[in-house]
């Protein structure tokens, strides 16, 4: 019978007791997940960042652990493992508290970005307690998929299929391919589309008495249809100025809007009519075309300014009037620009836009909030499989691509759907990352990038299928356990935050994390850190201003990406 | 309407089908090449259920594969017919798909007749749709990955 046993042998040194080792895991991931609070509540702090400060503090982090775990008589290769359960249990339980800084704050990291909207969204009509229940819950949803898929994944990625190393060749051509997906998926905003009246056949009144029953009935105004009157219906009355076949152009003293029939209509130009049908956003050609221009310009701007911070050693110097504070010199460009990219820039037009926060509903049914979202989260989950697997892919763009699977008809629900697959996404992926370490051998996030730092020769790959290594069962075992607390954590601290955000003011809130973020990008990256951060703050705002998804910002990790495989 | 998404793993699928006999791979650079041209159709694409007669004709589909398809008899070479067949698998695949969903594709650019299989009142239900959509890409994902393991 298949059995799955724990690979002991990895390491020449004699390891401590089995029951012992998982009391130090638990102690250890509550510490981890403790951090993880810390960095998730705190808005900019990236935990990539937060993975490269424990490998600079290896030293002192070696003590601490050796401290609290003494009792047990720890060889020095079972203190490493710890090590790493620390840094796993802070990444999984950042992926789950991360949300409430966006929701509340609107101060997003990288993964986090395009939840925000949404997020915020939910926040202004009193609903952001909701928006992290559901964010935890996709969290936790993704955990159970994790749970299920990874044998499965590791079968299809490893031996015996190596699926990724015969895909391997292809990464530049999945990125070419993901990116034309996001530019011709994007479609004109509804607020920047022209209103155009459907009719069915039944539509056309007869006369005006039919009209004013029509109008008493519907309750709508006779003037002509606005973007305020979307999916409602209405009843216009005016002059046919041009007809074609289904297509007619009505107009009246208010102005003019256009007609699509069901079926060829019976009117003339010139005719007066009496037209009842719901009021649909109807974007022109130029428009659609204009919007995937933008996208494609915010693309290729954004990838510019990756390539720039990322592939020409701007930070090999230091910066700083004073040594730098950070060791690991090719991470330090990210920070400022996706402080300005995804946090300054929503920051600053969340001020501009602002007007103060509703008071917060936290008395929910969550049995009914999550019902029926488990696909939300499986589709977050599979993408996040992606994410952890491919190089290039963030779980920004996986969760866009994992949202055109379906596209749901209620925008209220959609939302909801977006941000359970949002965290389900960043959460898979941040344990997809941790598998596709023990199978590839390779660090997919700076997280793991940290953890192949501490581990050295106890990083042993996961060959058999039924022979897990040791390393990576006792951090799946932190992550699982980081997992539970960060899903009953988020829930108590969200609703703490949802109830104490209406007193707050925002606007200082917002200027005080604004003035925390620039500090820190100062301290993190020098003088040239402000200049990117700037620069980027600018490019982070034309998205909404423009009205694309920020996604296109992306571009400025698969851009260089791309570059670099290519080249 | 069938999502992008669904476009490009049906065409790829398709492109995998087609090259494993010619070359007898069935994953090369030809699948993406023909996964980024289904994308490309709909470059003309305003809103849902909206887009131009000039791209979703079937006039523009048969006049396109139909030169595609002479110059790579023409040229006599197996890669460059490659090109040209992914070209033609991404333009027609795209346009299948829209076919069958309901939506139709337009007869010939500038005219707003469809051809249509369904007519709007048997349009399958929405829930439906999405649903056979699902199984769609799941199987088209199922044939790549047999093609990648081959």
């Amino acid at each position: 019978m298949f059995s799955i046993r724990v690979k002991l042998e990895s390491l020449d040194t004699k390891l401590m007791e089995p029951v012992l080792l998982v009391l130090c895991v638990v102690l250890l991931s509550m510490v981890g997940t403790a951090l993880g609070v810390i960095t998730g509540l705190t808005p900019g702090i990236h935990v990539n960042l937060v993975a490269a400060s424990f490998v600079a503090l290896h030293t002192q982090l070696t003590t601490l652990v050796t401290f609290l775990v003494g009792w047990a008589e720890p060889t020095y290769a079972d203190i490493l493992i710890l090590i790493c359960c620390v840094i796993i249990a802070n990444a999984v339980s950042h992926t789950f508290l991360d949300y409430i800084p966006s929701v509340f704050l609107g101060a997003p990291d990288a993964d986090t970005a395009l939840s925000v909207l949404p997020g915020h969204r939910m926040l202004l009509k009193g609903r952001g307690y909701e928006a992290v229940l559901l964010s935890a819950f996709g969290s936790l949803v993704a955990l159970f998929f994790f749970l299920c898929l990874m044998f499965p994944a590791r079968f299809l990625m490893g031996s015996p299929l190596h699926v990724y190393e015969k895909l391997s060749w292809s990464i530049p051509l999945i990125l070419v391919t993901v990116v034309a997906l996001l530019i011709v998926s994007e479609r004109t905003r509804m607020e920047r589309c022209k209103p155009m009246l459907r009719c069915t056949s039944g539509g056309i009144l007869r006369d005006e008495r039919e009209f004013r029953r029509m109008h008493e009935l519907v309750g709508a105004g006779t003037g002509t249809p606005s973007s305020h009157h979307f999916w409602k219906a209405v009843v216009v009355e005016g002059t046919i100025l041009r007809r074609k076949s289904r297509f007619a152009l009505l107009s009246n003293g208010n102005g003019s809007v256009r007609l699509e029939f069901e079926s060829p209509c019976r009117l003339k130009e010139g005719d007066k009519a009496y037209v009842a049908g719901i009021v649909e956003p109807s974007p022109s050609y130029r428009q659609a075309l204009l919007t995937k221009i933008w996208a494609l310009g915010v693309f290729l701007v954004s990838g510019l300014l990756g390539y720039v911070v990322l592939s020409t050693g701007l930070f090999g110097t230091n910066w700083f009037p004073f040594p730098s504070l950070v060791i690991d010199k090719s991470s330090v460009g990210l920070f400022p620009l996706f402080t300005g990219l995804f946090g300054l820039s929503t920051l600053i037009l969340s001020l501009a836009r602002n007007t103060g926060i509703p008071e917060q509903c936290v008395e929910i049914s969550e049995g009914e909030l999550f019902r029926g979202r488990f696909s939300s989260g499986l589709k977050g989950a599979v993408a996040g499989c992606v994410a952890g697997w491919f190089p290039g892919i963030s779980n920004a763009t996986a969760t866009v691509i994992a949202k055109m699977l379906d596209d749901r008809d209620k925008k209220d629900d959609s939302e909801r759907d977006f941000i359970v697959a949002v965290s389900a996404v960043n959460t898979s992926s941040c344990f997809f990352t941790l598998l596709a370490l023990f199978v590839l051998l390779r660090a997919r996030s700076g997280v793991m990038n940290a953890v192949i730092s501490e581990l050295g020769d106890a990083l042993v790959p996961w060959t058999e299928i039924e022979l897990v290594p040791l390393a990576m069962a006792t951090l799946l075992l932190s992550g699982v356990i980081a997992a539970c607390v960060g899903f009953i954590l988020t829930k108590k601290i969200g609703r703490r935050f949802a109830l104490a955000c209406s007193d707050l003011d925002y606007r200082k809130l917002v200027y005080t994390i604004m003035i925390l973020l620039v500090g820190m990008v100062f301290l993190l990256s020098g003088i040239l850190g402000l200049v990117i951060a700037f620069l980027a703050t600018c490019l982070g705002m034309i998205p909404p201003l423009v009205g694309v998804k920020r996604v296109h910002l992306m571009g400025c990790l698969i851009f260089p990406l791309i570059i670099l495989f290519v080249g | 309407m069938p999502t992008l998404l669904i476009h490009v793993l049906f065409a790829a699928a398709v492109q995998g089908l087609v090259s494993f006999p010619l070359v007898g791979q069935g994953i090369n650079e030809f699948t993406f090449y023909a996964a980024i041209v289904s994308i490309l159709v709909d470059l003309d694409h305003r809103s849902d259920e909206k887009r131009s007669s000039a791209i979703h004709s079937f006039f523009t589909t048969s006049l396109l594969s139909a030169i595609c398809v002479a110059i790579a008899v023409v040229a006599g070479d197996v890669w460059t017919g490659l090109l040209l067949i992914s070209i033609v698998v991404g333009f027609v695949s795209h346009i299948s798909l829209d076919v069958t969903d309901g939506e139709g594709v337009y007869v010939v650019p500038r005219n707003s007749k469809r051809i249509a299989p369904f007519r709007r009142a048997r349009r399958p239900r929405q829930s439906r749709r999405r649903r056979s959509h699902l199984i769609l890409a799941g199987l088209s994902v199922s044939v790549l990955l047999v093609l990648v393991c081959i």
